[in-house]
C-alpha cells in the first residue's frame, strides 16, 4: 500500500480504471463461464437423454429376440459421438445386455441401473439412464456415459476468448484512462510547472491557466488568488526596501554633509586658537594689538556659534524624530518676537544684507513656545536670505480666522514643482550641498515643530522668481497640538 | 473275468446311447422354448388387420406335430391380439385353420406347406389375417411369412416379406432389422 501511495495521479488513475475493468470483467467471464457450464450440461444431458431413447428404441426388437450382436451394434453407433465413453444396456431383470466402451483407457463396469430416468453429473462425468419401454412394458435400460470432454473443448475454448476479451479491454481501459488522466493530471501537471516557474522567475505576475470547472478548477483559482496575495505583498516589500535603502542613502549623504559642516568651522578655529597659543607660548600675547586680537576673537566666536546651531539641529532632529520635543507655552505678541528675530539676523551694521520688510499685525498674541517659534523664523528668514540671491524679503503677519498666518517670501531662485513635495523631508535639500552649506534639516524642523503646534506649513514657488512659505498656526497651542508633542 | 469288460463296454454305449439321445432332446425341448418365447414376441411386433367382430378370441395354432408341449400355452398366458385373448389351439385338417392369426407349421406337416400357402392365400378379405411360421427347410422360399432358423447355435428367423404382406400384415421394422428379409424377386 505504500507504493501505491508513492504512485504519481497519472499512475493511480491508470491502475484504478484497469483494477475496475479487470474485477468486473472477472466477475463477468466468472458468471458467463459458469452459466455456460451448466447450460452446456443441460443441453449434453437432454441431448445425451434423447441419445439413449434413441438406441433404446433401436434395441427394443433386439432385447426382447435377445439378439445381442443387435444390440452391441446399435450401441457400437454411439461410438460415433467422441464424447460417448461407455454405453449399456441392461435387460428387464437389470442385468448387462450389452456394452460399448470408447477405445482409450478403460472404461470400467456398467453401473448398476437406475430406474429413475434422466442425466447426472458426478465425478466421472455425465451419466443417463434411460428406460426401454415396448407397448407400455418396461423391457430393458440404457446407460450413456459422457467424460464431458467436449466441455472441457468449450470451456479451454471460451477461457482463451474470455482471455482476448479481457486483453483488449484492459487495453481499452488503459487508453480510457490516459484520456481521463489528462482532464485530472494535466491541469495539476500544468500547476506544478507554474509554481515553478514561478519559484525559479521569482516572476510573481505568472498565472496558472484556468482548465476547466471541478476541484481542479479550483484548486488553480485558488493558486492564482494566492499568486495575486504574494504579488501584492512582493510589490509591497520592494517598495518598502526601495524606501528604507532612500532612507539609508540620504543618512549616509546627510552624515557626510554633516560630518562636512562641522569640520569646515573646526578648522579655521583651530588656526586661530594656534595662534593665540603660540603668542601666549612667545610671550607677544600682551603686546599683541587689542582690536586684531579683539577680531581674531570674533572670528572663533562665529565659528563656535555656527557649530552650537549646528549641534542644536542635529539634536532637535534626534529628539524629533524620537518624539521627544517638548514645548513651553507661553503668551507671546508675535510682532515683538518677529522684529527681534529679524534683528538678530539682520544687524544695521551689515550693509551687505537683503533689506527685510516687515508687515505685522501688531494685535496678534497667542500662546505659543518662544523657542520654537524663533526656530521657525530663523530658518525661513535665514533660508530666505540664503535663496534669495540679495533682493528683498517679506515677512508678514494676519489673522485669518482664528488662525495665525506667517509669511515669508523672497525673489530669489525659487524651487521647481517636483522639489516642493520633499523639502520638507529629513536630510532633503532641493540644491546641491556643494554650493549651498547646511545641513537641510531647517524646514524639516520647521515642519515637525508647526505640525507640534498643531499647525502646517506649505510653499509657493515658482522657478526663477522667488518662493513663499506660509505657516499656520492656531491661537492657542495647547488646544490643538499633536497630543504626543504636548507641553510637559 | 473276461465277462465283465464285455459289460462294462456295453454299459458305455448304452449310457453314451443314452446320453446323445437325451442331449439330443434337452437341445431340441430347449429349442422349441425359445421359438415359443419368439412366438410371443411376435405379437408385439406385428400388426394383424381387425379380425371379423364374431371371432371372440385370437387363435394360435399348430397344425401338425406339437414340439411346444405346454410351453407356448404357459408363454401365451394373458396376451392379447388386438384386443381379444389369445388361445392356442391344435388342429389338424386344413380347414380348422381360418381362424388361426398364427399357424405354426410343425415339421411332420412340411408337404402339406404347398397347399396350406395355397389355402392362406386364397382367402378373402374380411378373414382372418394369417401368419404361417415354420421350421422346415425352404418354408419361408415355398410361400411361408416367418421361417425359425439355426445359425451357430443361435435361432433366427427369415421373413418373407410379400407372403406377410399378401396375408395382410404389418411387421415392425425393429422386428426386420433381426431378421433375414426374403426379398420378393
Amino acid at each position: 500500500m505504500k507504493g501505491l501511495a508513492g504512485l504519481s495521479i497519472r499512475g493511480k488513475l491508470v491502475l484504478m480504471s484497469i483494477g475496475t475493468a479487470l474485477v468486473a470483467l472477472l466477475f463477468m467471464a466468472a458468471a458467463v463461464l459458469s452459466n455456460e457450464v451448466s447450460v452446456f450440461r443441460a443441453s449434453v444431458g437432454e441431448s445425451f437423454r434423447s441419445m439413449a431413447q434413441i438406441v433404446g428404441a433401436n434395441a427394443t426388437a433386439a432385447l426382447v429376440f435377445h439378439d445381442r450382436d443387435a444390440v452391441n451394434e446399435t450401441l457400437s453407433s454411439l461410438g460415433r459421438k467422441r464424447a460417448v465413453v461407455l454405453a449399456c444396456i441392461f435387460d428387464r431383470e437389470g442385468t448387462v445386455f450389452g456394452r460399448y466402451a470408447a477405445p482409450g483407457p478403460p472404461r470400467g463396469d456398467c453401473p448398476p441401473p437406475e430406474w429413475s430416468s434422466g442425466y447426472k453429473v458426478g465425478k466421472e462425468g455425465l451419466s443417463v439412464f434411460e428406460p426401454v419401454f415396448l407397448k407400455g412394458e418396461r423391457i430393458g435400460t440404457v446407460y450413456v456415459r459422457s467424460d464431458l470432454s467436449d466441455l472441457t473443448e468449450l470451456l479451454s475454448r471460451n477461457q482463451k476468448i474470455v482471455g482476448l476479451i479481457l486483453l483488449g479491454a484492459m487495453a481499452l481501459a488503459l487508453a480510457i484512462a490516459f484520456r481521463i488522466q489528462r482532464f485530472i493530471a494535466a491541469p495539476l501537471l500544468a500547476l506544478t510547472d507554474t509554481a515553478k516557474s514561478v519559484s525559479l522567475k521569482k516572476d510573481y505576475s505568472i498565472r496558472a491557466s484556468a482548465m476547466g470547472g471541478g476541484e481542479v478548477g479550483t484548486l488553480v483559482e485558488a493558486f492564482n488568488l494566492m499568486l495575486n496575495q504574494i504579488q501584492t505583498q512582493d510589490a509591497y516589500l520592494r517598495h518598502s526596501l526601495e524606501e528604507t535603502s532612500k532612507a539609508l542613502r540620504l543618512r549616509d549623504e546627510f552624515l557626510s554633509i554633516a560630518s562636512h559642516e562641522l569640520k569646515t568651522p573646526l578648522t579655521p578655529l583651530m588656526a586661530q586658537i594656534q595662534t593665540i597659543q603660540r603668542l601666549a607660548r612667545s610671550g607677544m600675547l600682551a603686546k599683541y594689538p587689542p582690536d586684531k586680537l579683539q577680531k581674531l576673537l570674533s572670528l572663533s566666536d562665529r565659528q563656535v556659534s555656527r557649530l552650537a546651531v549646528l549641534v542644536d539641529d542635529l539634536l532637535d532632529v534626534a529628539r524629533l524624530s524620537a518624539g521627544k520635543l517638548k514645548l513651553k507655552l507661553e503668551r507671546i505678541a508675535l510682532s515683538d518676537l518677529v522684529r527681534e528675530v529679524v534683528e538678530r539676523l539682520q544687524p544695521e551694521s551689515l550693509p551687505s544684507r537683503p533689506q527685510i520688510m516687515l508687515e505685522l499685525d501688531d494685535s496678534i498674541i497667542g500662546q505659543w513656545d518662544r523657542v520654537r517659534l524663533e526656530q521657525i523664523l530663523i530658518n525661513l528668514i535665514t533660508n530666505a536670505i540664503k535663496y534669495g540671491e540679495g533682493k528683498p524679503i517679506h515677512v508678514k503677519s494676519s489673522l485669518e480666522g482664528d488662525k495665525l498666518h506667517l509669511l515669508v517670501e523672497d525673489r530669489g531662485m525659487g524651487i521647481s514643482r517636483e522639489d516642493q513635495g520633499r523639502i520638507f523631508g529629513r536630510f532633503e535639500r532641493a540644491v546641491s550641498a556643494t554650493h549651498f552649506g547646511g545641513l537641510g534639516l531647517g524646514l524639516y524642523i520647521t515642519h515637525q515643530i508647526v505640525q507640534a503646534l498643531g499647525g502646517r506649513v506649505w510653499v509657493e514657488s515658482e522657478l526663477g522668481k522667488g518662493s513663499r512659505f506660509t505657516v499656520e498656526l492656531p491661537l492657542d497651542s495647547s488646544l490643538s497640538a499633536a497630543p504626543s508633542l504636548q507641553a510637559g | 473275468m473276461t465277462r465283465k469288460p464285455r459289460h462294462n463296454r456295453f454299459i458305455t454305449i448304452l449310457v453314451c446311447i443314452f446320453a446323445l439321445t437325451y442331449a439330443d432332446l434337452y437341445a431340441s425341448a430347449k429349442e422349441y422354448q425359445v421359438k415359443a418365447a419368439y412366438l410371443t414376441h411376435f405379437l408385439k411386433f406385428i400388426q394383424w388387420p381387425e379380425p371379423p367382430p364374431s371371432s371372440r378370441s385370437a387363435a394360435i395354432c399348430i397344425i401338425g406335430e406339437d414340439p411346444f408341449g405346454s410351453d407356448l400355452n404357459e408363454l401365451m398366458k394373458g396376451e392379447r391380439i388386438n384386443g381379444r385373448p389369445v388361445e392356442v389351439k391344435r388342429v389338424s385338417r386344413m380347414e380348422d385353420t381360418r381362424a388361426c392369426m398364427i399357424l405354426f407349421v410343425s415339421q411332420s406337416e412340411r408337404e402339406r406347406v404347398p397347399s396350406l400357402v395355397r389355402f392362406v392365400r386364397g382367402k378373402h378379405a374380411g378373414d382372418v389375417g394369417t401368419l404361417l411360421v415354420g421350421d422346415s427347410p425352404d418354408f419361408a422360399e415355398k410361400g411361408g411369412a416367418i421361417q425359425f432358423i439355426t445359425e451357430s447355435g443361435k435361432i433366427r428367423f427369415i421373413v418373407n416379406l410379400e407372403a406377410a404382406e399378401a396375408a395382410g400384415l404389418k411387421i415392425s421394422s425393429r422386428m426386420l432389422a433381426l431378421a433375414k428379409v426374403l426379398r420378393p424377386r
